[in-house]
């Protein structure tokens, strides 16, 4: 299995990068398409033959022929048209009378079956007054006797809501109580845990400090044991020196960086100084080790 | 209908030697996109572990403790931690043989970061050379095919008494086509050749750098052995 997963990762990004190399192709592909889609076709010129047949025909004897025929046709229909006509006009003409005889026998039949309808139509109504009006009466009776049971029962069910409304009144003022104290209490605490929180920050950035200018004080005491001082340097001496070191506190380099009073043989003889110390302290000062140094030798005088 | 397959009908009714042409050309191209793939996420994957590698290894730990911890992972190292554990192994491998000379030490150290350092670079620079290949000759082989397509083009013209340029145009541009693709694929395998190069070329510096670096604390260490 193990010996197998290179092998499938090797297959995995072969596969990968082969799409995505077709990918590329794809779309330039597409855009060489695109942009030669105005094109014309290329199509050899051809050349075709043309016959064209033609026969001479007597034109004038041709066309009197047709306008006679068509003459002769419109005639026949003219005369066609007009028997039809007065066929129809008589057809008419007893059809409405025929019409009018019905409608004088229908009309008089209508009149008397009207009469009957209305009478029986009058005796129908009287009857559906008086009983609409007895139904009425029931209904504003039973109405009322409805409203007032409601009304009772709205006065019941509003007296018991009252009583439960304060009931939970009186419950969530409780809670809001309880939550108010119980929120007061968890700010102290944590305020109580920010403040404990910042003084151990404090204490230990403090700490890093000490170390650090012991650290310091400890390399300057190094330097100094191993410096051969020349006769030019002079107490106020101020030498920034950036010494590059390794874990261990091996020094790999050492040259003068920034600010320098000293003239140039101090300079040298500190750069010697270093290099002659050789391993800078490292047991106890893991904690602020640094691969590159700046660190400032300081000379007052014996 | 035919205006819209006008360029794959000229691929399609063009000659045999300009189509083959056509097909080794398009096979280049994809070949060498391939590669400027892989190498592109090889790359970026190698810088990010050196910058991991140094970061962790000037971090002040112990060198024995990362020795171990690096061995332990399994899965083949790369780049610098390969250098690293090429070095340290040999360096502890001689030390325990015992009553050994500073000077052999180091050297031995230093021949075994080196055959590390050889395979690095030939694993860096694999396959690059085709890119370079393809980026100098793709377009001669376009040349080539359109050249050709032209040759037959006008052998056609040979026959005819009246000749007239639209005989001959669909046949040089069909074969100019060739060339066009020699370009296509010619272009992206130069341009990556050049930069990946220069990649190599400085990650390789830097593993150099770092095999000195490396080569000079373990002398120290070994002067201090002598002496201790």
């Amino acid at each position: 299995m193990t010996a197998l997963r290179p092998l499938l990762r090797e297959g995995w990004e072969q596969s990968k990068s082969l799409s995505l190399a077709l990918a590329v192709h794809i779309v330039a592909f597409a855009l060489i398409w695109l942009g030669t889609m105005n094109w014309t076709p290329f199509k050899p010129p051809q050349i075709t033959g043309m016959t064209i047949e033609a026969v001479m025909v007597d034109t004038q004897a041709l066309t009197e022929r047709r306008e006679r025929a068509l003459r002769e046709a419109e005639e026949a229909q003219r005369r066609e048209a007009q028997r039809a006509q007065r066929q129809r006009e008589l057809e008419a003409q007893r059809q409405r009378e025929r019409e009018a005889q019905e409608r004088a026998e229908a009309e008089a039949a209508e009149r008397q079956r009207q009469e009957a309808e209305r009478k029986r139509a009058a005796e129908l109504r009287l009857q559906e007054l008086r009983k609409r009006q007895q139904r009425e009466r029931d209904e504003e009776a039973a109405r009322l006797q409805a409203q007032r049971d409601e009304l009772q029962r709205q006065r019941e069910a509003l007296a018991r809501q009252s009583q439960l409304e304060a009931e939970r009144l009186k419950q969530l003022d409780d809670q809001r109580q309880a939550a108010a104290e119980a929120e007061a209490q968890k700010q102290r605490e944590a305020e109580l845990q920010r403040q404990l929180a910042a003084e151990e920050a404090q204490r230990r950035q403090g700490q890093r400090a000490d170390l650090r200018s012991q650290y310091m004080a400890t390399i300057q005491a190094q330097v100094t044991a191993d410096w051969k001082r020349p006769p030019t340097a002079q107490p106020g001496l101020r030498c920034t020196l950036a010494i590059v070191q390794i874990p261990g506190g091996e020094v790999i380099s050492a040259t003068i960086r920034g600010r320098c009073n000293g003239d140039e043989a101090t300079r040298r003889s500190l750069v010697a100084a270093v290099e002659r110390a050789g391993t800078l302290p490292y047991r106890g000062f893991e904690e602020v080790f640094e691969r590159e140094i700046n660190f400032v030798f300081r000379y007052d005088g014996d | 209908m035919s205006n819209d397959l006008h360029v794959w009908e000229l691929i399609r009714d063009a000659s045999l030697v300009v189509q083959a042409v056509m097909a080794l050309l398009l096979a280049a191209s994809l070949a060498s996109w391939m590669i400027i793939f892989r190498k592109r996420a090889l790359l970026a994957k190698a810088t990010r572990d050196a910058d991991k590698f140094e970061e962790r290894f000037w971090s002040g730990t112990d060198l024995t403790s990362l020795y171990n911890q690096l061995s332990r992972d399994q899965g083949g190292s790369h780049g610098m931690e390969r250098l690293f554990l090429a070095g340290f192994a040999e360096f502890n491998r001689l030390r325990e043989q015992g009553r050994v000379s500073p000077e052999r030490l180091v050297q031995g150290a230093e021949r075994a970061m080196h055959v590390a350092l050889t395979r690095e670079t030939d694993h860096l620079e694999h396959r690059l050379s085709f890119l370079a290949t393809v980026g100098s000759t793709s377009p001669y082989i376009g040349l080539f095919g359109t050249v050709w397509g032209i040759m037959t083009s006008f052998q056609a013209l040979a026959n005819v008494n009246q000749a007239t340029i639209a005989m001959v145009a669909p046949g040089i541009s069909e074969a100019l086509i060739a060339t066009a693709m020699g370009l296509f694929a010619a272009i992206p395998a130069v341009i990556a050749y050049n930069r990946y190069s220069n990649q190599v070329e400085r990650l390789e510096l830097r593993l150099d750098n770092f095999k000195e670096e490396f080569s000079s604390i373990l002398n120290r260490q070994a002067l201090s052995l002598a002496e201790g």
